[in-house]
């Protein structure tokens, strides 16, 4: 239904409109307004500083802001002149050279049994090419700096980086080194002591990777999955066992 | 709460700037102006004009980007062509990259973004493979990209400046050594600290490039989260101070390229420990565009 409105067009009475602010003129101060302007002078530079340091603060996130703004080029240009055949001939050719470069890299994965040893995790992970073949833990070195005296010190740590096994042993016999003594309180005895080898801490197997360090077992196997070592990798005796029987001279490990 | 205080005061001393602005347009403005003043006076040459600069450098000047320019004759090929092409060249800057990392003897990083993996590799071999959580790129890669400089800005592999964390590189423990067997004996029964650290830390490359990796977890507790407040602001302040300096300098700031990751605590703590101080890294975009 329509609803008539009717209109009144005859001159109505003026009356005092009161959404607009009426100015009062005997109100006016001009020492009260020049103060407030002075302060709204004050307080636009305050906050207009204060917003300054912060755009200097963080003005490479403004940056990007303004950068994802910044228009795009999303079209690709394509030579009109171009011969399609030609191009594709590109294409495969440029697809060739990335296959050959991935069946390079590949190859660079070695073939035969190879251990990655994670000194942040003390994991061990035994690969065959791409595939894991075993997954344990083992110990790694402490970072412990065992200082005696003024110039002697000894920094435990697994050195990280691409190794071989350079020698397999069964039933390792330990060389004690000077630091073994000096942990233990106990006086250095001469490079040739007997008191310096000790046998069955090592465990059953040994993997020698250079400069002294070794894969092998140990005896305190509560510690297996921590930072506790003098370098070397300690492995419980399943995991030793299933390592020392994969890996042979010459293979390769990986510790990180 | 500040705000609060501020209105709070100046009500109290009969100075409430609120009505007098009310109705007075000129004094807007002017309140305005003042306000806006010192904004773009570090606006300009701090934010818009590095923009500029990268923009207008990255504008597009002839049509040599695509391949098939040159060539004569028959139909054009197709915009899915060139950007199987942009694609495949991509590929095959990330091949070059791995295999130019292999001849090195020392750990390196690989950062594939398209597949969302980081890994750590030896002589070319993944000894350690990461999965990506979500990353975040600067917005300005995708205008060095529209550059044809793209190639060579991710060859050769970058190399790393300098690193910051939240956890120390090697957690290494001083220890004196014991004075005979009783006082080894005691030592012996310490226990061995557990590390349950946050971990966040910045790399900073050549060419212009950061690379910022988190944890995936939140937090762990307050005293982890103010150590990542504190490390956010360590990062920020540096920012500002490279940016006095180039002012300082004379210099317009340069705009630093950032890629942020996020993974497992695990995988952040393995990363950081394993790089060397002379990392190369070589990176892998999701596009070109």
């Amino acid at each position: 239904m329509k609803r008539s409105v009717r209109r009144d067009f005859r001159p109505q009475p003026k009356t005092e409109d009161k959404t607009q602010p009426r100015i009062e003129f005997d109100d006016f101060d001009p020492e009260k307004t020049e103060k407030k302007l002075g302060l709204a002078l004050f307080f636009g530079l305050f906050f207009g500083l204060l917003a300054a340091f912060f755009v200097f603060l963080y003005a490479p996130n403004l940056r990007d802001l303004l950068f994802r703004l910044a228009p795009r080029e999303n079209s690709v240009r394509v030579d009109s002149s171009a011969d399609p055949k030609l191009y594709e001939r590109e294409l495969l050719a440029l697809a060739k050279s990335v296959q050959a470069k991935q069946k390079r890299i590949d190859a660079l994965i070695p073939k035969e049994p190879w251990l990655i040893i994670d000194t942040s995790g003390n994991q061990i992970f035994l690969m065959q090419d791409k595939t894991l073949l075993h997954k344990g833990v083992c110990s790694t070195g402490s970072y412990v700096l065992l200082r005696a005296g003024r110039n002697k010190q000894w920094i435990f740590r697994t050195p990280r980086g691409q190794f071989r096994v350079l020698n397999k042993m069964r039933r390792p016999v330990w060389y004690m080194p000077d630091w073994a003594f000096v942990e233990e309180g106990r006086p250095i005895p001469p490079r040739d002591s007997p008191l310096r080898y000790e046998s069955g801490v090592l465990g059953e197997y040994g993997l020698a990777l250079g400069q002294g360090y070794l894969i092998h077992g140990t005896l305190y196997k509560r510690f297996l999955g921590m930072p506790v070592t003098h370098g070397c990798v300690r492995l419980g005796d399943e995991d030793l066992e299933v390592v020392a029987k994969n890996m042979d001279t010459g293979s390769k490990v990986f510790i990180y | 709460m500040l705000i609060r205080l501020l209105i709070y005061y100046f009500e109290s001393a009969h100075l409430n700037l609120l009505p007098f602005f009310k109705n007075r347009l000129p004094a807007q403005l002017v309140f305005l102006f003042f306000l806006l003043v010192p904004v773009f006076m570090v606006a300009v040459p701090l934010v818009i004009l590095p923009v500029i600069k990268v923009t207008d450098a990255t504008s597009f000047r002839g049509g040599s980007r695509t391949a098939g320019a040159g060539f004569a004759g028959g139909a054009a090929p197709t915009r899915a062509m060139a950007e199987a092409m942009d694609s495949l060249r991509l590929e095959d800057t990330y091949a070059n990259l791995l295999l130019e990392l292999s001849k090195k003897d020392s750990i390196m990083l690989a950062i594939n973004l398209r597949d969302s993996l980081v890994d750590l590799l030896i002589k070319g071999v993944p000894v350690r493979r990461c999965r990506i959580g979500s990353y975040a790129m600067s917005q300005a890669i995708p205008h060095i990209a529209r550059r044809d400089s793209l190639y060579t800005w991710l060859f050769p592999p970058f190399q790393l400046l300098s690193q910051t964390a939240t956890i120390p590189k090697s957690p290494i423990r001083i220890m004196d050594a014991p004075k005979d067997t009783v006082e080894a004996e005691a030592m012996a029964g310490q226990e061995i600290p557990i590390e349950n650290n946050d971990v966040h830390f910045t790399l900073q490359f050549n060419r212009n490039l950061t690379v910022r990796i988190e944890q995936e977890q939140p937090p762990s507790n307050t005293g982890e989260f103010k150590k990542k407040f504190a490390f956010d602001m360590e990062r920020i302040f540096a920012e500002a101070r490279a940016t006095l300096k180039n002012l300082r300098a004379k210099k317009i700031p340069e705009h630093k390229l950032w890629i942020e990751l996020s993974v497992s605590r695990e995988d952040a703590k393995a990363i950081y420990r394993a790089i060397p101080v002379k990392l190369q890294m070589a990176l892998f975009l999701p596009h070109a565009r």
